[in-house]
């Protein structure tokens, strides 16, 4: 395992060699991104955010993003939760990007509690809420595709896998939560200014 | 890049732990439980990496395995007091999310004196962390809150024997129909507890010995630093070691015996604390309050006469109720440990050994171990490794 990943991490440098220079790339300053955020994978989520690019190179960025982000699980808990991100992104000159970031989120979560009162002669049932706020220090790795490459197409996909750990959660312990995030970024080019 | 590796190291370990079967929360409410539940409550799940890292954060000295993620609900189900009137109490359950539960693991926690601290609230302290170790494990985790303590507002039967294992017994046969749902050919019982909860285990155990409602089998019971003769050993030692928490431990012996017995306070505890005993230890007052307010000196606190009658070897009426709640003057058929840290001074060590060494003597099947020169606290976190190990060995 640990071979393959030196490998594909040479083959992704050696590619640099042969590379065009891409002169758009120093004009964009920001992007913006919308996505599935899956819940312990599999549970419904939506993220929504922006970034900005805060230093380029040809291969490199160094990236802050800032995000919206919420998320359902049935009958467990439910949560939206503001997210602030720094990272790096290497960007191989054929297109394919690896990724990783560290965060801290605000979050607020609603829990559920599905209860089954016996005492009633129907056996009630109800979903008892409760909200708290928490914070959520986190780290991401992800894959992606930068169409810009190799296409006029200020467009990147992704694939990030996203670990949080929310504290505090209802019991007031922390939760460790995987997330999958997988979306697309569009990267508005900046005018260029006329140079008389 | 070494950094890169541990973090995808990482994720596919969270990949790996999230497809494991999962127990949906829904299926538990679903049960004939004979009437005896009133209400059930969901409290949350927890993957097999979370209970990892609760886990590490206790401390352990060795690792407790860990192999599935786990459900919580608080259940409040029917019991019986100590005058046999039904009673309302709760208890936490822990569901592993495995298809092939290692049996019902009913936990006995130790002395508590605030209501809002029971287990069925649950904290890395106890519940959850308790959860982690044995739901976490394959286990399906149950854990009395006792009579006065949870959902119940009377007043705690601290070592009261007979009414604290009814609570327990019947949030096993809670964990027994629960068992028989989710792995119909496992019958398997584990006990085990720690000091006030320890006693109240060998006391299920020989409950179950002699009648057995729970269609379980009892593999083994592990007991942790507890006190099993109060009249003999528990209370002279408290008195002669003048033990830190040994006002807290009377105040609250007193309180429960004068309920349950009508003994007179006054007769134990001097004034001006006898007549705040009863809103001391109602439920309210954490262990930082009673430190508080109580003196830290048992001469200040207990009667002279009563402390005489301990010195002499006296059965006051106080004593010969402790003595009729001993719980190690039985002879047990199923395995049973017991654990104890040599520095305890909070319960003597020699409650451990003379409990052993009257069982063993009558052909009890016990072991004794000394978990080394630890605390009263310390030793529940030394213990938990070595029963863990046991239980998982004994498990069919």
């Amino acid at each position: 395992m640990l071979r393959r990943v030196i490998f594909l991490l040479l083959f992704l440098f050696s590619t640099e060699s042969i590379a065009q220079e891409n002169e758009t790339l120093t004009n964009r300053k920001w992007g913006f991104f919308a996505g599935y955020n899956g819940f312990r994978f599999g549970n419904f989520g939506l993220q929504i955010g922006a970034e900005n690019y805060l230093a380029t190179a040809r291969n490199f960025q160094i990236i802050g993003i800032s995000s919206l982000q919420f998320y359902t699980q049935k009958e467990v808990q439910s949560g939206i939760d503001l997210n602030f991100r720094f990272g790096q992104r290497f960007t191989a000159n054929y297109g394919v990007l690896l990724e990783s970031y560290i965060g801290l989120g605000v979050a607020h979560t609603t829990y559920s509690s599905p209860t089954i009162d016996f005492t009633t002669t129907t056996g009630d049932s109800s979903v008892t809420k409760s909200s708290k706020w928490g914070v959520k220090p986190n780290i991401t790795l992800g894959i992606g595709y930068d169409f810009n490459r190799k296409l006029d197409l200020s467009l990147i996909t992704y694939a990030r896998t996203n670990i949080s750990w929310l504290y505090p959660d209802r019991n007031l312990v922390f939760q460790t939560i995987p997330f999958l995030e997988v979306g697309i970024v569009i990267m508005p080019k900046l005018k260029q200014k006329k140079s008389y | 890049m070494r950094s890169t590796l541990f973090l995808v190291t990482i994720l596919m370990g969270l990949l790996s732990s999230c497809t494991k079967e999962k127990i949906e929360p829904t299926s538990i409410y679903a049960l004939d439980y004979d009437n005896q539940v009133t209400k059930i409550e969901f409290l949350g799940e927890y993957t097999s990496l979370e209970a990892i890292q609760f886990l590490q954060l206790a401390g352990l000295d060795a690792p407790l395995e860990t192999t599935c993620g786990f459900s919580l609900y608080r259940f409040h189900y029917k019991t019986r007091d100590f005058e046999n009137k039904e009673e309302i109490v709760s208890g936490l359950v822990g569901v592993p999310k495995s298809s092939n539960i290692k049996g019902v693991f009913s936990w006995q926690h130790g002395t508590n004196t605030y209501r809002p601290g029971s287990i069925s609230t649950p904290s890395t302290d106890e519940g959850i962390g308790l959860a982690a170790g044995f739901a976490g494990n394959g286990y399906l985790f149950v854990a009395a809150d006792y009579i006065g303590l949870g959902v119940s507002t009377s007043v705690h039967p601290y070592y009261h024997t007979e009414s604290t294992v009814n609570s327990i017994e019947d949030l096993i046969k809670i964990g027994a129909v629960i068992l028989k749902e989710l792995t119909p050919d496992n019958s398997n019982l584990y006990l085990s507890g720690f000091s006030q909860g320890a006693g109240a285990s060998v006391a299920t155990h020989r409950r179950l010995e002699q009648f057995n409602t729970t269609g379980l089998q009892i593999k083994g019971t592990a007991a942790i630093s507890g006190a099993y003769d109060l009249a003999e050993v528990s209370i002279p030692y408290t008195i002669e070691q003048n033990l830190v928490n040994g006002v807290i431990y009377m105040g609250y012996l007193a309180n429960s015996y004068s309920h349950i017995y009508n003994v007179d306070i006054e007769d134990i505890i001097q004034e001006p604390y006898a007549s705040k005993i009863p809103e001391y230890f109602d439920g309210t007052k954490d262990g930082s309050f009673l430190e508080s307010n109580l003196p830290s000196n048992l001469q200040d606190f207990l009667q002279p006469s009563f402390i005489s009658d301990v010195q002499n070897g006296v059965l006051n009426p106080f004593l010969s109720y402790a003595h009729q709640n001993q719980t190690y003057q039985w002879v047990p058929k199923s395995p049973m440990r017991f654990y104890f840290g040599s520095e305890d001074k909070d319960v003597s060590p020699d409650d451990s050994k003379n409990a052993f060494e009257y069982m063993s003597s009558q052909g009890g099947n016990v072991e004794l171990y000394n978990l080394g020169n630890y605390n009263h606290d310390q030793s529940i976190v030394k213990a938990l490794p070595h029963i863990q190990s046991w239980f998982n060995q004994i498990s069919d």
